[in-house]
This record gives C-alpha cells, sequence and structure tokens, in this order.
C-alpha cells in the first residue's frame, strides 16, 4: 500500500515536472523570438501540437477504459468528437485570427496560432473534466 | 443627445440580461432540488444562450468588415454548424459519463448549457474585440 503510494507519487511529480519543463521551453521559445510576428506564432504552433499530443493520449486513455469502451467499442464517438472539435477549433480561430485585422496587416497569424493553442488548452481541461467526473461515480 | 441615447439602450440591454440571467437562478431556486424542473430550467436558458449566439452571428454576418470571410467554408453559418456538432459530441461524454443513476438527462442539460455559455461568451468577446479595434 506504501509502495504504491509512494509510486503514485513519483509518477506524480514527474509528470508535474515535465509539463512545466515543456511550459518553460515554449516560454523560452517566444522570448527568444519576440521581434517576430511570425517565429512567435510557430512558438504557439509547437506547443498547440504539444498540447493536441496530450489530448490525443487523454482521449485514447478514456477510450481504453472499459466502461467507455462498451459504449463506443469501434471508438467512432471518439473519432467524431476529436474530428468536431478541430473543425471547431480551426474556424472560430479563422474568425479570431480575422478580427484583429479585419482583411488588413499581418498580425492574424500571430493571433491565431494563439488560438488555436488556447482553444486546444480548453479542450484538454474539458476532457479532464469528463475523466474526473467519471472516476467521481465510478468509486 | 445621441451619446445618451446610446448609453441608455446599453443600460437597458444590460439589465435585461441580468435579469435573463436571474431568471435562471430563479428558476434553479424555485426547482428545490428537483432536478427534473432542473431540466426544464437547463433547456430554457439554453434556448434563450442559442437566441442570443444567433443575434451575434448575424451581427457579424451583417457587418461589412467581415464579408471577406463568410463564404464558403469560412462561412458563419458553417461556424455555428461545427459548433453545435462538438458541443452535441462533447456533451454525449459528459452524460456517458455520469450516467447510470437515471439522471442522464439532467447532465446532458447541464452540460448543453454550460458549452453553450461558453460559445456565447467567446462571440461576445470577439464582437468586443471587433469593435475595439476599429475605434
Amino acid at each position: 500500500m506504501m509502495k504504491k503510494s509512494l509510486g503514485c507519487l513519483v509518477v506524480s511529480s514527474l509528470a508535474i515536472f515535465a509539463s512545466s519543463a515543456q511550459a518553460d521551453l515554449y516560454q523560452e521559445c517566444l522570448d527568444k523570438n519576440y521581434m517576430s510576428d511570425k517565429e512567435m506564432a510557430k512558438c504557439n504552433d509547437d506547443e498547440a501540437t504539444r498540447i493536441m499530443g496530450e489530448i490525443r493520449k487523454k482521449v485514447n486513455s478514456i477510450a481504453a477504459t472499459s466502461y467507455f469502451n462498451n459504449w463506443d467499442p469501434s471508438k467512432k464517438n471518439f473519432k467524431i468528437l476529436l474530428s468536431n472539435w478541430e473543425n471547431l477549433r480551426n474556424e472560430y480561430c479563422d474568425l479570431y485570427g480575422y478580427t484583429f485585422t479585419q482583411g488588413m496587416g499581418t498580425i492574424s497569424v500571430l493571433q491565431t496560432s494563439k488560438c488555436n493553442l488556447d482553444m486546444n488548452k480548453r479542450f484538454l481541461e474539458d476532457l479532464e473534466h469528463v475523466v474526473n467526473i467519471y472516476r467521481e461515480n465510478a468509486l | 443627445m445621441k451619446k445618451n441615447l446610446v448609453a441608455f439602450s446599453l443600460a437597458l440591454l444590460l439589465s435585461s440580461q441580468s435579469v435573463q440571467a436571474s431568471d435562471y437562478g430563479l428558476c434553479i431556486n424555485r426547482s428545490k432540488g428537483d432536478w427534473r424542473k432542473q431540466v426544464v430550467c437547463n433547456q430554457d436558458e439554453t434556448r434563450r444562450l442559442m437566441r442570443e449566439i444567433n443575434n451575434t452571428y448575424a451581427k457579424l454576418a451583417r457587418d461589412p468588415h467581415f464579408n471577406r470571410l463568410n463564404t464558403g467554408k469560412t462561412s458563419l453559418n458553417e461556424q455555428f454548424k461545427s459548433w453545435q456538432e462538438y458541443r452535441n459530441s462533447y456533451c454525449s461524454y459528459w452524460e456517458k459519463a455520469q450516467s447510470g443513476y437515471g439522471d442522464e438527462e439532467y447532465h446532458r442539460a447541464e452540460c448543453m448549457r454550460l458549452v453553450t455559455q461558453k460559445h456565447y461568451d467567446d462571440l461576445e468577446n470577439l464582437i468586443e474585440m471587433a469593435y475595439a479595434i476599429r475605434e
């Protein structure tokens, strides 16, 4: 029991450490490229891709539980959820980026990439929320 | 004079929104914890938010600055459809995660309200930003 708790503590500490290291890398990238909208947009894109990886992991971990697996054995609903999410994010962020320039200027690329990143973070939180609800209910 | 009229209309709009928002709170209070009644409160509030969202999309569509974006895949109509599809599929997970106690309908209605509220807030921010940038 003691060993298991210690193991959980080590794993969660490592996960927190790894995620804060990644966040530092992102901040470093922004600091290094603050003179260029294009380069900063690339930092946002890289971070958004990393978060998207977390989202896929989270979706797969939900799909792997027997409860959700019984409900959706072909994982069709998960694929639909992900694809609906990506459509919504891309379309909303196009609109968001466009709003900044409204057809004039170049800052919209940076704003669009920041919107993509923020929306990915939000979706990851929303998925975590579903996992937490399920865990609380399963107790 | 014109300025006063705009300020008055804005105050009227804000007060009507706070009345609407408190309608939901009142409805929940009146339900006295009955989840079936709370389903109706959530559905009513979602309907109200959907009307607001439709108005906001219409406002964007009428705005000449957004004309260039409002075509084909990037059309506002497509965006609205994508958002609805996402909301419906996300809420089926929310509902599934909570199911097993017979009150799935409540959880679905709550999720629909919350996600609709989020989208409404996003669109409102967008509109505010669009006007702020032009000033």
